[in-house]
């Protein structure tokens, strides 16, 4: 399944890539920026074997013949292929339908640096490189996960398992009780700092975060890191700080709380 | 040291009739003047509301039972210690080694701060918590920043203070997640031409003042097992001191001293542990039996949990050249909950006393002993000279988090005087015989129950934020907390570098209506001379002056002056946002007094449970806890030095 995802988009972006150069030199040097960016990712990604093979299977698009990865080839033959099988334990539903929405915003704004990829000049190779995780500053990652479908959604032992394990674990003690905010942000807020959907947040406890989140990948299982993720999910559920008043005095009411 | 739990709605108690008309105009009404007021009925309170009507001055009610026993002040006090640097110099983090926060200077008085105004400000650049205060050596202010620790140089010989340097250290990111209590530090420390403090990821740098550049770094402390740096170094015969934060992270703690000239550690002494590691020797004389025993801050234990057993060295040391002692608290005993750690936690919790130049130690007092509440002792042990029972004696003050007041012989470590500062039920005394607080036993957390209702809440009755003593009235000056809490342990799991804790602990208002107060005390018998109570826990340090003019600052963001010897508020100023740092006072090249205070809402009860911003990223602006819920009406993140003088 990884490989053809990585073939989907690979078109799609590919298109945007070259759109984009058509419109100027400015972008192909852009582009080429990207393709710089992504090739160093595959190596800066390599924290640990796991993570890096989840991060390029995830995230690294390629288009054929594109150097350093061979995305035609089956899932399990190359590292750029992704690991269909690990990527199956932890509930990954990539259709090529959700990735395509992921991209088309990225086409459709012209944006080259959403959706930038490395176009040869006409005639040579067109080696076919995007990594827009890596060139969206200051937002929050659009990886595929985001797109994850978390196993135990509908698993009614999953909140109450998450629920323990948000103790147990420790989460408590930096989130709040009930995640309500501390050593690290309120999970009651709705406000997220990388992404609040499922597999987003199941990143964020897998493979933790700059400021300090730990990583939980490899500590504790996948099947605990999804119950969590049901958990933590519920907390910010109809919850809604976009505005507070102050107005009227006393104590002020604040959604989350 | 901290609340990682949600807390609930409170309401600062009606107590008056509101009198805005008095406190504001043109919308300078003070927030919470529905439910505070100021208390008139003398002359100079309505030249108060006279000033209140231009400056948008407004106060809390004063606690008249107690300023009726104004200017009882205590003759022939004094300072413990010889005084250090120029008298318009601040040269340590409270001022002197003896932690006095006292300056003789006196051109700024009672009669004329109400014509205090602002001089200068300046942006430190960094939102979070501003703990501690500048440094002014010569004709330089020194600032230490909240993480990333940013030191600036600004030359007060030129108009608005320009910078001489800014020194920005390497800092790790990941430290951040490992500071239990906002990412703040308390300050530098200064010694031949050196200013010397502590990154939050665990280094000592040493920087030289003429340049800016470093002379030496040192990793002392190791975020990974939970260990960062907050505290303010102090140097004493050329050993720079220092200590880790981490009693909630379930760190093993200790103090070291590093070569001032070098950054080579000289010592290290543990505060838990066998003998050996805690530098317990012949010299090793408490004056409670229950202190003394062999390998007891192992023994205290059950086997090995003293290995995270907390007692980390995050608060403010104090120093006695006669006697050449060192003086600190340690933190709380990890974790919190205490059924996994039957005993005393031996030297949790306690004052210790050490020899400067060999870690050695010489006398320990546990005030509170197998510590549930989760009370630090870090809190400041200000050295003084006070008359008690018609003798001098050398004593220490240290307002403690478990709600006592004591005076303490520096020599030994007897306990003079103990008695209750603030609302308290966990204790009813301390027993003078042992040292030792009569534990209420409906007070005592466990495992899986909910104890209510037990003051002081774990902020303390005071918390880091240092008080001062004037040798003139011979009071201490002491900013409080009125919290209570609701207890509820739970089992906790070590996993290094995340916290280790095991309790849920929301926090409520105290009795009386009042979250805080900004009092006068008498060390020598143990009573309160005035208070000014506040909507919010006073969590700024304490300035005394020669003029008779004492400061603090509050966490709605108000600078304000009082009268030492009655209570009566003076002045005040809103500055940009919660104070949470230590005012201080300098004399500039000019010749002139001037005053400075940071302001920068954050730390343990600004930023973690009631600051309105979770990080220090320009877009994220989502709200915390609860313990404080109304704050957030009252400021947000952001740090500004603040210069006064009177014009």
């Amino acid at each position: 399944m990884g490989g053809r995802v990585e073939r989907v988009t690979g078109r799609v972006q590919a298109r945007a890539c070259v759109r984009a150069v058509g419109r100027g030199n400015a972008w192909e040097g852009l582009c080429l920026a990207a393709w710089v960016s992504a090739s160093i990712a595959l190596v800066g990604c390599d924290r640990d074997g796991r993570a890096a093979e989840r991060r390029v299977g995830a995230t690294v698009v390629s288009a054929p013949g594109s150097p350093g990865t061979s995305p035609g080839a089956s899932p399990g033959a190359s590292p750029a292929g992704g690991n269909a099988v690990g990527d199956m334990d932890r509930g990954v539903d990539r259709g090529a339908q959700d990735v395509d929405r992921r991209v088309a915003p990225v086409v459709g704004d012209g944006r080259g640096q959403q959706g930038a990829a490395q176009a040869s000049s006409k005639g040579s190779t067109p080696n076919l490189i995007a990594h827009p995780d890596h060139i969206q500053a200051g937002l929050t990652a659009q990886r595929s996960l985001a797109v994850l479908v978390n196993p135990r959604e509908r698993d009614p032992r999953a909140l109450e398992e998450g629920k323990q394990l948000f103790v147990s674990y420790n989460c408590a003690d930096c989130h709040g009780g009930e995640g309500s905010g501390g050593m690290g942000p309120s999970l009651q807020d709705g406000r997220w700092h990388f992404g609040g959907s499922a597999g987003e947040i199941y990143e964020s406890i897998s493979e933790g975060r700059p400021d300090g989140m730990p990583s939980w990948g490899g500590r504790i299982s996948d099947s605990q890191i999804w119950a969590l993720v049901t958990y933590v999910r519920t907390l910010s559920a109809g919850k809604d700080v976009t505005t507070q008043s102050f107005e009227g005095g006393g104590t002020v009411a604040r959604g989350g709380h | 040291m901290r609340s990682s739990t949600r807390g609930r709605d409170w309401r600062c108690a009606p107590r008056h009739h509101p009198q805005p008309d008095a406190v504001g105009r043109r919308g300078a009404r003070a927030p919470w003047s529905r439910d505070y007021v100021v208390t008139r009925g003398a002359r100079t309170w309505a030249a108060i509301a006279v000033l209140a009507a231009a400056a948008g001055v407004a106060g809390c009610s004063r606690d008249r039972a107690a300023s009726s026993a104004a200017s009882g002040g205590v003759h022939g006090a004094r300072i413990g210690t010889p005084s250090t640097g120029a008298p318009g110099e601040w040269p340590m983090p409270a001022k002197d080694y003896a932690g006095s926060r006292y300056s003789t200077l006196d051109d700024i008085t009672t009669d004329n701060v109400n014509r205090m105004t602002v001089a200068w400000t300046f942006s430190t650049g960094v939102l979070r918590g501003h703990e501690g205060a500048p440094l002014v050596i010569g004709s330089t202010m020194y600032i230490v920043t909240p993480y990333p620790n940013v030191a600036y140089a600004l030359d007060l010989s030129l108009p608005g203070a320009p910078l001489r340097w800014k020194f920005r250290p390497e800092n790790a990111q990941a430290a951040k997640a490992e500071a239990c209590c906002d990412v703040v530090n308390r300050g530098a420390a200064y010694a031949d031409s050196t200013v010397f403090y502590n990154l939050l990821d665990g280094h000592t740098v040493a920087v030289d003042v003429r340049t800016g550049a470093e002379r030496w770094r040192t990793q002392i402390a190791d975020p990974s097992h939970g260990e960062t740096m907050t505290m303010a170094p102090l140097v004493v015969h050329g050993n720079v001191l220092v200590g880790p934060s981490g009693g909630e992270m379930g760190v093993r703690g200790w103090i070291a001293a590093l070569d001032a000239r070098t950054g080579q550690e000289r010592w290290r002494a543990y505060n838990l542990g066998p003998d050996r590691d805690v530098k317990i020797g012949p010299k090793f004389t408490p004056f409670y039996a229950s202190e003394r025993g062999t390998d007891l801050g192992a023994t205290s234990w059950p086997s090995g949990t003293w290995q995270h057993g907390g007692a980390a060295t995050w608060g403010w040391l104090t120093y006695d050249p006669a006697l050449n002692l060192v003086y600190y608290g340690t933190s709380n005993p990890g974790p919190w909950d205490g059924e996994l750690r039957p005993g005393d936690n031996k030297y949790s919790s306690s004052i210790l006393a050490r020899d400067p130049d060999t870690g050695e130690l010489r006398w320990a007092l546990q005030v509170t002993p197998h510590d549930v509440w989760d009370y630090d002792a870090v809190n400041e042990s200000i050295v003084a000279d006070l008359p008690i029972h018609g003798t001098m004696r050398k004593v220490l003050v240290h307002f403690d988090r478990n709600g006592f007041a004591y005076t303490i012989d520096r020599a030994t470590g007897e306990v003079l005087v103990a008695q209750s500062y603030v609302p308290m039920n966990w204790a009813s005394g301390v027993d003078l015989a042992t040292g030792r607080p009569r534990v209420n036993a409906d007070k005592v957390t466990r495992i899986g129950k909910t104890v209510t209702n037990i003051c002081p809440s774990l902020e303390g009755g005071k918390n880091q934020q240092p008080a001062a003593f004037s040798p003139v009235t011979g009071l201490f000056y002491v900013p409080t907390n009125n919290l209570c809490m609701d207890f509820t342990g739970r089992t906790p799991t070590y996993i290094a570098g995340t916290p280790y804790i095991g309790a849920d602990a929301p926090e409520t208002g105290g009795p009386g209506g009042y979250r805080g107060e900004f009092m006068a005390w008498d060390a020598t018998t143990g009573r309160k001379v005035w208070g000014i109570r506040e909507p919010f826990p006073v969590w700024s340090g304490a300035l005394a002056t020669a003029g008779n003019v004492v400061f603090y600052g509050t966490l709605d963001g108000w600078f304000k002056a009082a009268d030492a010897r009655t209570g009566e508020p003076l002045w005040q100023f809103k500055v940009s946002s919660g104070v949470v740092g230590n005012p201080m006072t300098y004399r500039g090249p000019d010749g002139k007094q001037y005053v400075a205070v940071y302001a920068g809402i954050g730390g343990d009860m600004g930023a973690l449970i009631a600051g309105d911003v979770a990080s220090d990223a320009a877009f994220d602006v989502r709200e915390r806890g609860t313990t404080l819920p109304d704050l957030a009406q009252h400021t947000s993140f952001g740090g500004t030095l603040f210069v006064f003088d009177v014009k």
